[in-house]
């Protein structure tokens, strides 16, 4: 009978599209706020992602989210270095600053400052082959080739750019990912950036570690706050840290949940009531069929074959505006103004939220089909 | 004319009975607003039988096919179909009960409009599990036993009524079921039009262990009927033989 079912959806075509399009813009707007929500909040965390290597990351106390760093005193390295437990440990700084470019304009940039000698907590990818000890070129600076092209004016290797009055020298371009504060970032020494950034009373922002093999990496941090006073997170804990601090402090989840509720009510609105109203215009002919032998679970069978196949085609069709919608502004925007992706997780929570939707939207349908007196045939 | 119409055939109380009915009631609604449909019927159809039921409307005559077809319950009484006592049955079971041993042809037709002539026709065999294309081979049959073979890919709105009458005989018959029943059949059909679909009706769906009701109110014909059954106020009055019926209603035969 699922024949029958799809060519009574398939004939009505005005309710078909309708239904589709019902469940294409729950889809769309559910995969599309849900995308922008996750890239935003990924990007809160965003300096965590850009350092890669270390295990621990040490920071003065109190500290309530990754960009709300108190630069402390350099002799805490050493005195992270003694804890039991740590490999090594190696100083990162960080600080904005306005950068002159060499049309005059000012820029404000991240600027990030590696250990001297260890490197450590460089970009997670490096372009054109280069490596970091390209950072040990007199005055040089790796900055992230999409900011470079939107707010460094196309500032390539070789050109240089000015940072406090120093000069600054491009040695390679990375890629990072996205900012909150949507600030490039450039990449130094630790020593040349203490010296070109505007001067404060202390300077190291953070103190990363990397923990001997075997050893637990909560039990390490526990060990580095009592042993010197400082807070002391894992990367997922730093991070996930910044990400709870955002979702609590801020509006952000308020406002992308109250938009993805709302699609989800949209979208639940329009497919159930043309899926009803679908149902309701045929229940004479589903009473026909009821009183020639159909029964209830074969007419249920029926409406839920055309909720998957109208579902499943308006969530093929939504997931198809969203990911062109995301190409779109790929293509159109500027890298400090994207704030999400395109990404398969959200595609299949979309999905399983979608089929919710549907369910609940044929539930209506269902129970009119059931209560159905067959009688209504002879009315 | 109907060569069975005759007193000698209609008694026929040789042939086993294929419906019925003692004592059966219905009401609709409550309190003041409770009205009796069936008040007492008590009626037999027998095998190879083509009994209408006729009568002022409102007199109950659908809600007495509703009951017979097993897709109304009544209040009391008893109602047996080839032997099944009907109130004994419940639910899924009612409902397959039908499937197997009712036809149904109705007076708006109710043909699927998503669905092609072949493709309706083939419905209770698909409700039954048949394969398609083995469904579909049959509804070819039964729509060229109506005359219909030349227009079994057409929609029902691009049939006459008439056709679309016999699409839905079609349907009513291409299960072989023992009992076919009809809501006034011919009511949206010209007068040359309903005796074609009526005597096309009689021809294929009358046999020795299967019988037709059909409910109307067209006394053009009655003269297929082997018996007619005058209903009012929710009873059987009395029950004649078409040709009674007629010369009582000052018909020529």
């Amino acid at each position: 009978m699922n024949f029958v079912a799809l060519k009574m959806l398939v004939g009505d075509r005005v309710k078909y599209i309708g239904i589709i399009v019902g469940v294409a813009i729950a889809t769309f707007l559910i995969s599309q706020q849900l995308n922008i929500f996750i890239g935003l909040m990924g990007s809160t965390y965003g300096l965590v992602t850009n350092i890669s290597t270390p295990d621990i990351w040490v920071t003065n106390r109190p500290m309530q989210d990754v960009d709300d760093l108190r630069p402390m005193s350099g002799n805490e390295l050493y005195r992270v270095k003694a804890v039991r437990g740590v490999l090594w440990a190696t100083r990162l700084f960080r600080q904005t600053v306005q950068v002159r470019l060499n049309s005059g304009k000012f820029q404000t940039c991240m600027l990030l400052g590696l250990g001297d000698q260890s490197l450590v907590g460089g970009p997670p990818e490096l372009l054109d082959g280069i490596t970091l000890s390209a950072l040990r070129i007199s005055h040089g600076v790796i900055v992230d080739a999409a900011y470079a092209r939107d707010k460094l004016q196309n500032i390539a290797p070789g050109q240089s750019m000015q940072i406090n009055g120093h000069r600054a020298l491009v040695v390679g371009w990375c890629r990072t990912a996205l900012s909150f504060q949507g600030l490039p970032i450039v990449y130094t020494t630790y020593s040349r950036a203490a010296n070109w950034a505007p001067a404060q009373r202390h300077q190291l922002a953070v103190v990363l570690v990397k923990a001997r093999q075997g050893v637990n990496l909560h039990a390490l941090c526990r060990r580095i706050e009592a042993r010197t006073g400082l807070e002391a997170y894992t990367r997922h804990g730093i991070a996930s840290k910044t990400f709870w601090y955002y979702m609590k402090s801020t509006g952000i989840p308020i406002n992308f949940g109250i938009t993805i509720t709302l699609g989800a009510l949209v979208g639940m609105a329009i497919a159930a009531q043309t899926l009803y109203q679908f149902t309701h215009d045929n229940l004479r002919y589903l009473g026909t069929l009821k009183a020639m032998g159909a029964t209830d679970g074969t007419l249920a069978r029926m409406v839920l074959a055309q909720a998957f196949l109208t579902g499943a085609l308006g969530f093929g069709v939504g997931m198809g505006m969203s990911g062109g919608s995301f190409m779109l502004i790929m293509h159109f925007t500027p890298v400090s103004q994207r704030l999400g992706a395109f990404l398969p997780q959200v595609m299949i929570g979309t999905g399983l939220g979608m089929v919710v939707i549907v369910m609940a939207a044929s539930l209506f349908s269902l129970v009119s089909v059931i209560r159905l007196e067959p009688a209504v045939v002879f009315r | 004319m109907n060569p069975l119409a005759t007193e000698e055939s209609s008694a026929g109380s040789a042939l086993p009975i294929a419906v019925a009915c003692r004592n059966v009631e219905k009401s609709f609604g409550q309190g003041n607003a409770r009205t009796r449909a069936l008040n007492g019927v008590d009626m037999e159809v027998r095998c190879g039988e083509m009994l209408m039921l006729v009568g002022p409307s409102g007199c109950g005559k659908t809600t007495l096919l509703s009951v017979i077809a097993g897709i109304l319950d009544s209040d009391s009484g008893r109602v047996e179909l080839f032997n099944q006592v009907m109130g004994d049955l419940r639910g899924a079971a009612k409902t397959r009960f039908r499937g197997r041993n009712i036809g149904f042809a109705f007076q708006q037709f109710n043909l699927l409009p998503q669905l092609t002539a072949q493709e309706n026709a083939a419905i209770p065999l698909f409700i039954l599990g048949w394969p398609r294309r083995k469904a579909l081979a049959r509804a070819t049959e039964y729509l060229d036993k109506l005359g219909l073979a030349d227009r079994r890919n057409n929609f029902p709105r691009q049939l006459s009524g008439g056709q679309q009458q016999r699409v839905a005989f079609a349907r009513a018959l291409i299960h072989e079921p023992r009992l076919v029943v009809c809501d006034e059949p011919t009511s949206a059909l010209d007068g040359r039009t309903g005796e074609q679909v009526i005597s096309a009706l009689r021809s294929l769906a009358v046999g020795a262990d299967r019988a037709v009701i059909v409910v109307t109110h067209d006394t053009r014909i009655f003269h297929f009927a082997d018996r007619i059954a005058q209903m009012d106020d929710g009873r059987v009055l009395s029950t004649h033989t078409a040709r009674e019926m007629l010369a009582k209603e000052g018909h020529k035969i």
